[in-house]
């Protein structure tokens, strides 16, 4: 089959099924306190791990527009009118499916070992990345620094140990930079998301590494389960894993 | 009926709620509607001060009036958004507490404070957003879809030379508008389905609801990845091999009213973005006046 009609059929579907799952809002799994997490990015991530990352990006885009008008036209709650801004809603998205590309192209070719110590550097250096950014961009008090950092690294921490359960739990290499791939697009959504309501000074930069914490990593995780169960369904894979076939 | 209701969401689809009309801003080229309205949204982003933003805002307005779209269509518009617009400007007033760093106190009662800065940055935030809100209701309002996706493949084609494929991006956000339908129709077919097997999407929070979720999540996806293999199969049938060589059978020009449309509107915003750049502390020197 002709690359080129696949990869624009693939984009426009998924990106069909990222706005489906915002408009009908069968995307927001409630979670505590109120908020809600989103599987939105997932079609990103599959798009960008099956297709490649230009597809990535422009599934990216669409759930982007989409968000950017829901905030405008219907949104739901406060925090949906902060997307208004396309700096929030546009920019961030359009980065997930190249990040999660990239991660899964390097966790393709490396083995697992490499891949977790690779992985590690990487949850240290984005750390500091952002850590750096919100010095620069803060001008607030030390404890907040200190919240934020110690936020993002328990984020960071908590999704290594996650993983590794998640992998022995599967106990299929093959599927293995899957599940990192799509964990690392869901943190680079949560982290520009959040970085970027930080800069507009939407929400204090003391409350987001909590936020990173109490919605990103449960995100990463079910963006994780989500890809690989679809994928593997799609391609084929088997995992070891006892039980019926889709 | 009450027990199928759960499953039809063809009733919470409403975005893209375009009103058939024969007002000036119908008849415009989309293509300047779509210059007019993101270049609206960037300077709403881009400026910092409370005139600036209310001359934006009456620029909105003014083009509403003036083209016999009507006002009352665009403040109708803002009704859904106002209570969440109201929220954030409080939360922006009093909970920010960079905003109270070097700044005066304008008022203060137990814990609340509220300074200049954070009263500027709370106008600023409703101003930027009910700008905002408005560009794209007047565009949604007056451009149909099919207007839409031809206009910007119109408009970024000249990028094409550059290497970013423009009809490509098109056909995408065609084929995705077009398969919202599809995607609706067979959800309500699958969560029925799975309701007949005792599915039951609506309990628990968390990892538990997506364990419930499951059934649809992993079905849906697959259905549309089988039925995207199918279209794509079927589009190369009928000998579509992307942007090159292809025409249209609709092909817009642009009309004197257009470029006077476009002319008179990028004279209006760019004068209201210099401005906003012009009047700054340097110049004036006058705390009070910078802030407005």
């Amino acid at each position: 089959m002709n690359e080129k009609v696949r990869k624009i059929v693939i984009a426009g579907v998924m990106g069909a099924i990222s706005v489906f799952l915002g408009a009908t809002h069968l995307g927001f799994i409630p979670w505590f306190a109120g908020a809600a997490l989103t599987v939105m990015h997932v079609p990103v991530i599959i798009g960008a791990v099956l297709e490649g990352p230009v597809v990535g990006a422009v599934i990216g885009l669409i759930f982007g527009a989409f968000s950017l008008i829901q905030g405008a036209i219907a949104p739901t709650g406060p925090a949906d009118v902060w997307f208004v801004n396309p700096l929030v809603s546009i920019l961030p998205r359009l980065c997930i499916g190249p990040v999660a590309w990239l991660v899964f192209r390097a966790g393709k070719k490396l083995k697992e070992g490499q891949l977790f110590i690779i992985s590690g550097f990487i949850g240290v250096a984005v750390n500091v990345f952002i850590w750096s950014l919100s010095q620069k961009l803060g001008g607030f008090e030390s404890d907040a620094v200190m919240v934020f950092t110690v936020g993002v690294s328990c984020v960071a921490a908590v999704t290594v140990s996650c993983l590794l359960l998640f992998w022995q739990y599967k106990k299929s290499s093959e599927l293995f930079p899957y599940a990192v791939s799509a964990i690392a697009g869901s943190m680079t959504n949560t982290a520009l998301v959040l970085s970027s309501l930080g800069a507009y000074k939407f929400i204090p930069w003391q409350l987001i590494g909590t936020i990173a914490l109490f919605n990103g990593l449960p995100e990463a995780v079910m963006a994780a389960i989500l890809t690989v169960v679809v994928v593997a369904t799609w391609s084929g894979i088997e995992s070891k894993r006892k039980g019926s076939s889709v | 009926m009450t027990a199928r209701s759960e499953f039809e969401f063809s009733v919470k689809l409403s975005i893209g709620q375009f009103v058939p009309g024969s007002s000036l801003l119908h008849m415009l080229d989309p293509r300047v509607k779509i210059v007019v309205c993101v270049m609206l949204i960037v300077s709403a982003v881009l400026v910092g001060r409370i005139f600036a933003v209310t001359l934006l805002f009456v620029l909105v307005v003014s083009v509403l009036v003036g083209t016999g779209v009507g006002a009352g269509l665009a403040f109708r518009a803002l009704r859904p958004v106002a209570p969440f617009l109201a929220v954030l400007a409080v939360i922006q007033m009093f909970a920010i507490p960079q905003l109270r760093e070097n700044a005066v106190i304008v008022w203060e009662w137990r814990f609340l404070h509220m300074t200049d800065r954070s009263i500027v940055s709370g106008v600023l935030l409703i101003g930027r957003f009910a700008v905002i809100v408005m560009a794209l209701h007047l565009f949604s309002v007056t451009t149909s879809t099919n207007q839409l996706i031809h206009g910007v493949e119109q408009l970024v084609r000249p990028l094409e030379k550059i290497g970013v494929p423009a009809h490509e991006l098109a056909m995408v956000v065609h084929i995705s508008l077009r398969f919202l339908p599809i995607l609706l129709f067979e959800t309500e077919k699958l969560m029925m389905a799975q309701a007949s097997r005792g599915a039951d999407f609506g309990k628990g929070r968390g990892v538990r609801r997506l364990r419930r979720l499951f059934p649809l999540f992993v079905p849906m996806f697959l259905i549309s990845l089988r039925h995207a293999e199918a279209i794509a199969e079927s589009m190369e049938s009928r000998c579509y091999t992307g942007g090159r060589g292809r025409t249209s059978r609709l092909r817009p020009r642009l009309k004197r009213a257009d470029y006077l449309a476009i002319g008179a509107f990028i004279a209006a915003d760019g004068a209201i973005l210099a401005a906003n750049y012009l009047f700054s502390e340097a110049v004036w020197g006058s705390r009070a006046l910078c802030i407005l």
